[in-house]
């Protein structure tokens, strides 16, 4: 009986040794995105140059996130769809990554006609976060709508959309370098889930 | 202090265990006869799974699917004293929405709330039924017909 128990217990031991090192040994997240030729190199995707404006008035751009990996997000404040389900999550990696310097979330609207800097401030309290944590940003439509793509989103202008746009609600994990790292369907918290673990596991990557 | 520890001797002792399950023959049929209880118990409550469908498409992307709300942007339905007091008007308030700044729990909520005037009454009924149901303490059903009269009187 206790020899059973015994050999038992030195199983679970070893298993859960080798599973350790399993562990050790995980692969380091993929970067993703079309790889692009110049000069006939192969170079990852990176998010290009941009300029915006937060909740506060002030401008945003890639050198906010110097030294910081961040989420990216595309929402507008009236959109009745998913909008509130993504804003939910993206809450969640704010709350978890709140005291993390490192960490920084973007949110950009998708209808700056209607979110000004001043309906962006109101939102941004409403949801109870703060800037330069959390980016709510705004910036001319076509300059928006450009860098979706580059965030791996898609928006189309709709009448028939409520809101009037569709768009999807992808949440993007940004390296130091500007590459995409992982991402998370935002209405999908189990998607989220597995995305607060990849930004564990990218900041692991930077302690190293 | 003393007369606790006392009487938790007295629960850990070995005997009043044995006490115990002399006295119920069978603690697995009392634990069967607690489930059928339970079960019971559960499926007798009212539930309103084509409301619960409705709700889930058109109203927890803001509202939250436990009806919690999102901290100071959208209210919350659970317990919440504006739809308790406000209940009569909950089909008007679906189908025309809120443009007003109203008070929830203490809490002020700004932003406007878009109707949904393409619900029909008999949607209209199953989803007032789920919400009332789900996050209210009001033990009332309604009808097709109330429903109807209610929104005949929105303003």
């Amino acid at each position: 009986m206790s020899l059973k128990i015994n050999s038992l217990f030195v199983l679970i031991l070893l298993s859960s040794f080798a599973l350790l090192v399993a562990c050790k040994q995980d692969k380091p997240l993929p970067v993703l995105g079309n790889k692009k030729k110049v000069d006939g190199v192969e170079v990852d995707h990176t998010i290009p140059d941009f300029s915006f404006t937060n909740q506060l008035g002030n401008t945003v751009t890639n050198s906010d996130f110097e030294d910081k990996i961040y989420v990216a997000d595309f929402f507008f404040t009236t959109c009745p769809t998913i909008c509130p389900t993504v804003m939910s999550q993206m809450l969640r990696i704010y709350d978890k990554y709140e005291d993390n310097p490192q960490v920084r979330l973007l949110s950009h609207t998708l209808d700056p006609k209607i979110d000004s800097i001043g309906v962006l401030k109101n939102y941004g309290e409403n949801l109870e976060i703060e800037a330069p944590k959390w980016h709510l940003v705004t910036g001319p439509k076509d300059d928006i709508h450009n860098i979706v793509d580059d965030y791996m989103n898609i928006v189309i202008e709709d009448p028939q959309a409520p809101g009037g746009i569709n768009h999807t609600g992808k949440i993007i994990l940004v390296d130091k370098d500007r590459k995409i790292r992982s991402f998370a369907d935002g209405t999908d918290p189990e998607e989220v889930s597995q995305l607060l673990l990849d930004i564990d596991k990218l900041l692991n990557e930077y302690s190293k | 202090m003393n007369i606790r520890n006392k009487m938790l001797r007295i629960i850990r002792t070995k005997s009043s265990w044995v006490g115990a399950q002399k006295r119920i023959k069978n603690p697995l049929i009392l634990l069967l006869f607690l489930i059928a209880t339970l079960f019971v118990a559960y499926s007798c409550r009212p539930q309103f799974h084509q409301g619960e469908a409705i709700y889930l498409k058109q109203c927890s992307n803001c509202h939250g699917v436990d009806g919690e709300g999102l901290r100071s942007l959208y209210p919350p339905l659970k317990d919440a004293d504006y739809l308790f007091e406000n209940s009569q008007y909950l089909p008007c308030i679906i189908r025309y929405g809120i443009k007003d700044t109203i008070v929830v729990e203490g809490k002020v909520y700004a932003m406007p709330m878009t109707g949904f005037p393409k619900i029909s009454e008999v949607d209209m009924t199953n989803l007032v039924n789920y919400i009332l149901a789900e996050f209210t303490s009001k033990n009332v059903v309604l009808g097709l017909s109330e429903v109807k009269n209610q929104l005949e009187q929105c303003n």
